[in-house]
C-alpha cells in the first residue's frame, strides 16, 4: 500500500503581479472606478480577487482608506473589489473597485452641555449665576427679564459648512403654562469661551429666531425652532474652525411680568440642554491612490508514490 | 524605466496608472490616453505621494515639485 499519492490539487501560491498602482485626484461627489486586469498563464489558476489597498493623498497606513461601508471614519465609500465575470475571459481576469468622494456627505452633530459653566442665566435677582439647577427663561415675577445661556464645545463642523437645520432643546423642570417670548442669538464669536463670568455682553449674532411658547411639561423636551441661520453666521466666520464652540442667548421678547418657564441645566444632573445640527461639508479634493497584488497558484510538480 | 498610463477626461481630470488599471471618472472613460516611461524610482514615487509631481505631457517627463 502506498504511504502517499500524488495529489494534482496541491500547488504553490506566488506573486503574479504586484506594485500595481493607479490614482486620480476626487473631487467632492466624484466616483472612481478601478478595472484591475490580471493576465494568467494557462496553467495558473487565479486565487479569487487581487488584494486591493485603497490610499488617500499618499502610500501610509495612516492615510488607509477603510472599505465597505464603514464611512463614519474616511471620506469615502468604497464598493468591491469584485470579478466581473462578464469582462473575464480565459486569459484574463478583470477585477472592479468603485470609490467615491463623500466629503461632502450630509452629516448630524449632537451635543450636550458638558460642564457647570457651560449653562447659566440671569434670574430674578439680575444676576449671572451658572450653578443653578434650572435654566428661566422669559419675564420674572419680580419683574425683570430672564435671559439663558448655553455653551456646546468640539463642534466638529468645518468652516463655511452649509447648515441645513438645527435645533436646541430643554428639559421641562415642571409643568405649566406660560406665555414665554423669546428670541434666540448666537454669540458672534470664532470659539465663545465658558460663561463663568455673565456672557450677555457678549456681541450677538446678526441673526435672530423667535421662540414663543405657551407652557412646557416636566422631563419633556421643549424643542426651539429652527436656528440654522444663527449657525451658519457664526461657521462662516473667517476664524472658525472644527472644534470651535457655539454659545447661544434666550432672551425676553415681550413675556409679561410672571411669565416664565424653567428647564434643567447642567447642575441639576437630570437631563441637560442640547443641540443638534444637521450639515454638509464643502469636501475637499484628494488624491486617491490605489495598489493591487495578484495572486496565483500554480501546480507543484508531481508527487511520486512513496 | 517603468510605464506609465495617462488617462485625459474631457471634463480636464487626469488619472494615472502603471499599466493594467484602467479608470473611469464619474462613469467617463478617458478621452485620450497617453503612455510614458521614467525611471523606477520616480515612478515608485509618483505613486507613493502624486501631490508632489507634476507630469509633463508634452516633454512626456514626471517632475518632483515639493
Amino acid at each position: 500500500m502506498p504511504l502517499a499519492t500524488k495529489n494534482r490539487n496541491l500547488g504553490n501560491i506566488v506573486l503574479r503581479s504586484s506594485d500595481v498602482t493607479g490614482t486620480a485626484t476626487l473631487a467632492p461627489g466624484d466616483t472612481l472606478t478601478a478595472t484591475i486586469t490580471v493576465s494568467t498563464p494557462k496553467n495558473d489558476r487565479l486565487i479569487c480577487v487581487p488584494d486591493i489597498t485603497a490610499y488617500q493623498t499618499s502610500v501610509t497606513d495612516d492615510n488607509k482608506i477603510l472599505g465597505g461601508s464603514n464611512v463614519t471614519s474616511s471620506d469615502y465609500q468604497v464598493i468591491g473589489p469584485w470579478n466581473d465575470w462578464g469582462e473575464t475571459d480565459g486569459n484574463n481576469t478583470v477585477t472592479k473597485l468603485y470609490m467615491k468622494n463623500i466629503s461632502n456627505r450630509n452629516q448630524n452633530i449632537s451635543k450636550v452641555i458638558g460642564q457647570s459653566s457651560d449653562d447659566g442665566n440671569i434670574g430674578s435677582d439680575s444676576n449671572w449665576n451658572y450653578t443653578n439647577t434650572n435654566l428661566l427663561t422669559g419675564r420674572s415675577a419680580t419683574p425683570n427679564d430672564l435671559t439663558t445661556g448655553v455653551r456646546f464645545t468640539n463642534i466638529t463642523i468645518p468652516n463655511s459648512a452649509t447648515i441645513n437645520s438645527a435645533i436646541l432643546s430643554f428639559i421641562g423642570q415642571t409643568s405649566k403654562s406660560a406665555n414665554v417670548d423669546t428670541l434666540i442669538y448666537g454669540i458672534d464669536e470664532d470659539n465663545t469661551a465658558t460663561f463663568t463670568s455673565d456672557p450677555t455682553g457678549r456681541t450677538k449674532t446678526t441673526a435672530s429666531v423667535a421662540w414663543n411658547l405657551t407652557s412646557e411639561t416636566i422631563d419633556v423636551a421643549s424643542i426651539t425652532p429652527d436656528i440654522s441661520t444663527i449657525i451658519q453666521e457664526i461657521v462662516n466666520r473667517v476664524g472658525w474652525a472644527s472644534g470651535n464652540a457655539l454659545g447661544f442667548l434666550i432672551l425676553n421678547n415681550g413675556s409679561l411680568d410672571n411669565n416664565f418657564l424653567s428647564w434643567y441645566s447642567y447642575d441639576n444632573t437630570f437631563s441637560f440642554p442640547f443641540l443638534t445640527i444637521n450639515y454638509t461639508p464643502i469636501g475637499t479634493s484628494q488624491d486617491v491612490i490605489i495598489k493591487t497584488a495578484s495572486r496565483a497558484i500554480v501546480n507543484n510538480p508531481d508527487v511520486s508514490t512513496i | 524605466m517603468k510605464k506609465v498610463k495617462i488617462f485625459e477626461f474631457e471634463n480636464g481630470k487626469q488619472a494615472f496608472s502603471t499599466g493594467n488599471i484602467g479608470i473611469e471618472i464619474n462613469g467617463q472613460k478617458a478621452s485620450k490616453i497617453y503612455d510614458i516611461e521614467q525611471p523606477d524610482e520616480i515612478v515608485d514615487k509618483f505613486f507613493e505621494k502624486p501631490k508632489s509631481f507634476k507630469v509633463d505631457l508634452k516633454k512626456k517627463k514626471i517632475k518632483k515639485v515639493i
